[in-house]
């Protein structure tokens, strides 16, 4: 099943955006660029915010850990240096996610499977946003199960068993941007993983009829990013349409 | 350091004399809520409240921690508010805003100090083990009123939640996955809810559910929370322009009308979201059993 | 017909470029240059071409105002130092300055004092990247106000930047109800790029009633039948 998007949820923010798949769901909400405060300040570029909230409970280091995750990945496509001497602030806010925190998933397992939804619904957000993005992004979780096949955007039930757990993303020539995996695997099972993860991210905004992930009539590939972001044009130029 | 940006002059102006005049930019009554929302989410214990474009999530959670040596009879109940960038842009991580600090003062007194939740029933083994409950309060979107916005959501959302069952063997305890045993609702005592009423003209004009725009041209409020019964937990005018006594007492009467809303409001949800769960008829069925 | 629609990073297809031989080549909003010969989007939206003025750009209702010389906004007055205005376009960006002189007639001697909170009707003269926005009170190459200047009294409304795009674009922009209004009743109005809509009638009740109007077509994102609808009976109970 493709995931759940809302865009444009709130008010008050530039962007924003909910992502839900799953096993989370997350809300997005981007503003910028704003006034930057002269300790952040980069004479060049825009400064990159990233904050994210936990559903229950404050953040802690777990959260700082996702933040820098994330920073390094929205750096890689926002154009920062559109915007010298200003704050892009990206605040996420986790709203369900995992056994409520990974608690019955072992260590490290909730905060991978988490990613990839928080690093979706930021790439709608900033779309939504209109901050300046160098291309496309998306993530995808892959489980490794007990008897070594691979499960793209598993369900909570697969998550319990699996022996490995990896939160990939892709931009849109192929490169990988995120990569963060936990549990027990061998570099045979993570080359497999990665080409399995890139053909999933490619597939969430490819266009119609140019990827072969869509000729091969696979439900999963439907491009669920792109035909969010394309609805959401859709609609800003109806009126057009009716004059 | 970002702030909420200041109205304009004209702004201002044309808001006074149009309260002057006896009419609100949006077009409602004084006395009058814009509309009010409360959805449920698929977990226990999560509530969304909206009031017109302001939003707040409320997520109640539950964990079993160590009893406090001083109170062994009582569990723990925490409401934790912070206030981040997604609700407006003028609120800064780690930062506590004054609207931070309001919003928790009024929620701990409304429903944390007059015994909303009856944290007692919470003790597992008096003195060892008790369930801690933590409400947190997510303010999602900013137009003012967050005060009652987060008050209603976060009744709601404890009336909503579900603890784990568990069951006490000597000095051993057993606490029950949701799916092994059906959770148990949190007793509550009252339902509080908190009404705002926002002052002008040195107090001849009151206003209820105030915008943004509206709280910020405003010489002053009076917060008061009660229950439906119209038993006062709490009245709080932190600020502003004094206000005479009797429009005070004449606020009274018109919260108590709309905290009587707010509760039936709350009571409606909570049965529709029950049905929407009970697809199956679970519920009528267990309850068929523990009838006989 | 729809047109194309871009996401980030996707190139702008040779085809779409518009159709004249001469002039140079202008980029509008969510488009670059990457040199030698690619364009590409840095957001989502339609293509839009103006082959007239061999003009191409991204056609989106995405984001925060970005100011651009030449628009007209409402600019509101944060503070004055000797010779300038410090003014805010959109809430929590750097402010935009405005000269003191900057209005049509003023001398060292007889100028307009802003006070903090008020608002001017201006034109962006100025806008460079990474540095400050420049603002001014009149038309500099004529000498007139041309509209411009401080607005007195009325109310100053929300809506989106994109909102505000289709008010200025008059008939075109689909938004019947300032000409709907004004067959009945006068009013002044004054669009600002930067989302804001300022409006004056004289009376409390009507001006908030056409605030009202504009807002809720741009959040419900009305069309001209569900406009005309509301119109009818805002006009109805304004008489």
């Amino acid at each position: 099943m493709p995931p759940q998007i809302t865009t444009s949820p709130l008010s008050r923010p530039d962007g924003s955006a909910t992502y839900t798949d799953a096993l989370s769901t997350v809300l997005a909400a981007v503003n910028g660029p704003l006034e930057v405060s002269r300790r952040d300040e980069l004479p060049s570029e825009a400064t990159l915010e990233i904050h994210v909230r936990p559903a229950a409970g404050v953040g802690g280091p777990r959260e700082r850990w996702l933040e820098a995750v994330l920073h390094a990945v929205l750096r890689s496509v926002v154009l920062v240096h559109l915007h010298p001497r200003a704050l892009v602030q990206v605040s996420l806010q986790v709203v369900r996610e995992p056994a409520g925190g990974g608690v019955g998933l072992g260590k490290g397992r909730g905060e991978v499977a988490v990613l990839p939804a928080l690093v979706n619904a930021a790439v709608l957000a900033l779309v939504g946003g209109g901050v300046g993005l160098e291309g496309m992004l998306s993530a995808v979780l892959v489980a490794v199960g007990g008897k070594g096949e691979l499960v793209v955007a598993p369900g909570v039930e697969v998550l319990e068993g699996c022996e490995s757990l990896h939160a990939v993303a892709c931009a849109a020539g192929g490169g990988l941007v995120m990569d963060e995996s936990t549990g027990r695997f061998d570099l045979g099972v993570w080359g497999e993983v990665v080409e399995r993860a890139r053909e999933a991210c490619l597939a969430a905004f490819a266009s119609k009829g140019e990827d072969e992930a869509m000729a091969n009539g696979d439900v999963e590939a439907e491009p669920w990013m792109r035909q969010v972001l394309e609805e959401k044009v859709r609609d800003a130029n109806a009126w057009r349409e009716s004059t | 350091m970002p702030r909420e940006a200041e109205p304009s002059n004209n702004a201002k102006a044309f808001l006074l004399q149009a309260l002057r005049e006896n009419v609100r930019l949006d077009g409602r009554a004084f006395d009058e809520f814009r509309q009010i929302d409360l959805s449920f989410g698929d977990e226990y214990g999560v509530a969304t409240a909206r009031l017109g474009k302001t939003k707040v999530m409320v997520r109640v959670s539950s964990e079993v921690v160590k009893a406090s040596a001083d109170r062994k009879f009582d569990g723990v109940f925490t409401i934790s508010t912070e206030l981040s960038p997604i609700a407006s842009p003028a609120f800064e991580v780690g930062r506590q805003d004054q609207a931070e600090v309001l919003l928790s003062r009024i929620l701990e007194k409304t429903i944390r100090r007059s015994g909303a939740l009856d944290t007692e029933s919470l003790c597992i083994i008096a003195g060892q083990k008790c369930f801690h409950v933590r409400a947190d309060v997510h303010v999602l979107d900013h137009d003012g009123s967050l005060v009652d916005a987060s008050c209603l959501a976060l009744v709601a959302a404890l009336m909503h939640y579900r603890r784990p069952d568990f069951e006490v063997r000597g000095e051993e305890v057993q606490i029950f996955d949701p799916r092994e045993r059906e959770p148990i609702k949190l007793s509550m005592q009252h339902q509080p809810f908190c009404v705002t009423f926002g002052y002008y003209e040195d107090g001849s004009v009151m206003l209820l559910d105030s915008t943004l725009l509206e709280e910020q041209c405003r010489e002053g409020e009076v917060m008061i929370s009660m229950n439906r019964f119209g038993e006062i937990c709490q009245i709080a005018k932190y600020s502003g322009e004094p206000v005479d006594a009797m429009s005070v007492l004449n606020c009274m009467n018109v919260a108590l009308e709309k905290v009587k809303v707010f509760d039936k409001l709350v009571k409606a949800k909570l049965e529709e979201d029950e049905k929407r769960r009970d697809v199956g008829g679970l519920m009528a069925e267990l309850s068929a059993e523990n009838a006989r | 017909m729809s047109a194309t629609i871009l996401l980030p990073g996707e190139e702008l297809p040779s085809d779409s470029l518009p159709k004249t031989k001469k002039g140079t080549l202008t980029l509008g909003p969510g488009l670059r240059h990457i040199p030698p010969t690619s364009i590409t989007a840095t957001t989502s939206g339609s293509i839009s071409v103006d082959n007239k003025k061999s003009a191409v750009w991204l056609e989106n209702t995405n984001g925060r105002y970005q100011p651009s010389t030449g628009d007209l906004v409402i600019a509101q007055v944060h503070h004055g130092s000797t010779d300038t205005y410090h003014c805010a376009l959109t809430p929590q960006t750097p402010f935009a300055l405005l000269g003191q002189l900057a209005f049509e007639g003023a001398s060292k001697k007889s100028r307009p004092h802003l006070l903090s909170g008020d608002l001017v009707y201006a034109r962006v003269s100025r806008a460079v990247k990474g540095e400050d926005v420049e603002l001014e009170g009149f038309n500099s190459a004529t000498g007139k106000s041309e509209g411009m200047g401080q607005l007195k009294g009325g109310m100053v409304f929300e809506v989106s930047p994109a909102f505000a795009r289709r008010l200025m674009m008059g008939s075109k922009g689909g938004v019947k109800i300032l000409e709907g209004v004004g067959e009945k009743i006068r009013f002044e109005v004054a669009v600002g790029r930067n989302g804001r809509v300022w409006v004056d009638s004289g009376n409390v009740r009507t001006t908030a009633a056409i605030g009202r109007l504009l807002t809720s077509s741009d959040e419900n994102a009305w069309d001209v039948e569900e406009q005309e609808k509301a119109l009818k009976k805002a006009l109805k109970d304004m008489s």
